[in-house]
């Protein structure tokens, strides 16, 4: 009985053969794509190893973080029944186009922007993380978009997923409108390019739509700076400025690329004779300039779209100019010319306004006729004087 | 053209090409256009990409 039941044994199945071992993403021993615990599978050790390494190394300089995503989307994993599954790189060709163009990104983010002509000076050290959490996004994007969770993982899931699209596309925009701005829009152009070859070229392989989505919003906001000339490298933020002497303004006048420029001229010496000529100009904010009441200001000043606001003189709109003209005998007279892209513009010739260097800088609302009624007394022929500048050399142009 | 070509991101594709060429342009002073001109062209770019998709909507 025992040597029939010794010779019904199923024979022992063949060894099989034995290849060089190979690198792949565990199924079981995962915490985000697999790659520590393959890792670990493939050198013998603990896989906490691993993702302490990816961890820490991410921190210094975001190379684990690189190398981590390289790894998800390049080496294949295992698959349901112990099968080798292909990489998702190579599953679907979204994902390798979407791995082209974040690695492009992150090239882009560290190789041009921190180092070429995205220097640091203009912000460029801003998008080298930017980016980097961009691209990672995308990555993201496309290897859980095809989840199919029931439930309310699901539907965490695509708000997730969303939540990401719509971070990622704004970071884009965002670097769009920061390199139009400081005149690096060319960079920006190419990358259109780039993509609408990479549509092209898709195209004969069922196409990437999605594609599409990108390329028109890094476009669109260049579009938009370039068209309002809006530029960073005049400096962002506040400017006060309250000149003591007519030598110590600008001989080019004031200028602010965004934010908030103030100039008061109150306590400039103005005399019965003087005539300044200022420029100013303004490409995203609110500017607003303080004169003296007995002063009469000549403006030539237009804005792209906003508001201008000269002693109570107003005007807003697209494309709006407001050029009120003071007899070429009054004084002391401001002759001011200037531009705003995008903002307001504001004259006031009321000696009490307050200026105020850590806060708004507010004007008393409704006293426009004040204002006026100031504007024509400061504004009164005056046929005894003659043409004379404030200064040997005159500032402003 | 097979059927595996998909004609939107073909002609999306030469259209966003046309565009980065003119932002280029635009962007390097080579070329200058004012914001109405701009503004068409990405009216008629996004106008044209939505026409084709609705047109080949075959995929």
């Amino acid at each position: 009985m025992n040597d029939q039941e010794t010779t019904q044994m199923p024979p022992e199945p063949p060894e099989p053969p034995r290849g060089p071992r190979r690198l792949l993403r565990s199924r079981d021993d995962r915490m985000i794509a697999g790659v520590a615990g393959g890792l670990a599978d493939y050198f013998q050790v603990d896989p906490v190893i691993f993702r302490i390494g990816f961890a820490v190394s991410a921190l210094f300089g975001g190379l684990g973080l690189l190398a981590y995503i390289a790894l998800a989307l390049f080496v294949p994993s295992v698959g349901v029944d112990g099968a080798v599954d292909p990489p998702p790189a190579q599953r679907s060709r979204a994902v390798g186009v979407a791995a082209a163009v974040g690695l492009g990104i992150i090239l882009l983010s560290w190789g041009i922007f921190d180092f070429g002509p995205f220097g640091f000076h203009d912000g460029g050290w801003f998008f080298g993380p930017v980016l980097f959490v961009l691209a990672a996004g995308a990555v993201v994007y496309f290897l859980f978009r095809n989840t199919d969770a029931p439930g309310f993982g699901g539907v965490l899931i695509r708000v997730l997923l969303a939540l990401v699209a719509v971070i990622g596309l704004g970071m884009l925009a965002l670097v769009s409108v920061w390199a139009g701005a400081t005149g690096h829009g060319v960079a920006i152009g190419a990358a259109i390019v780039v993509i609408g070859a990479l549509l092209v070229v898709c195209a004969f392989r069922g196409g990437a739509r999605w594609l599409i989505v990108p390329a028109l919003v890094l476009a669109l906001p260049l579009a938009a700076v370039a068209a309002s000339d809006i530029r960073f490298g005049d400096g962002i933020g506040q400017r006060h400025y309250r000149p003591a002497t007519f030598a110590s303004i600008p001989a080019d006048g004031y200028e602010l690329g965004i934010g908030e420029l103030k100039v008061d001229l109150r306590e400039l010496p103005w005399s019965d004779d003087t005539v300044l000529d200022l420029d100013v100009d303004l490409g995203l904010g609110e500017l607003a300039i303080a004169v003296p009441e007995n002063v009469c200001v000549s403006a030539d000043v237009d804005t792209s779209a906003g508001s201008l606001d000269i002693a109570g003189d107003r005007a807003d709109g697209i494309d709006t100019e407001i050029r009120p003209e003071a007899p070429p005998t009054a004084r002391p007279r401001l002759d001011l010319s200037g531009e705003v892209d995008l903002g307001e513009l504001r004259v006031v010739n009321l000696d009490d306004v307050e200026f105020n260097d850590h806060g708004p800088w507010r004007f008393r609302h409704g006293n426009d006729d004040e204002m006026r009624a100031a504007m024509d007394a400061a504004c009164a022929p005056n046929p005894a004087t003659t043409e004379r500048s404030a200064s040997p050399e005159p500032p402003g142009k | 053209m097979t059927a595996r070509t998909d004609r939107v991101s073909l002609v999306a594709g030469v259209l966003i090409i046309v565009i980065g060429v003119v932002m280029m342009l635009d962007q390097s002073s080579d070329l200058e256009l004012s914001g109405g001109v701009l503004a068409a062209l990405f009216v008629g770019v996004f106008g044209l990409i939505l026409l084709l998709s609705g047109l080949f909507e075959d995929r």
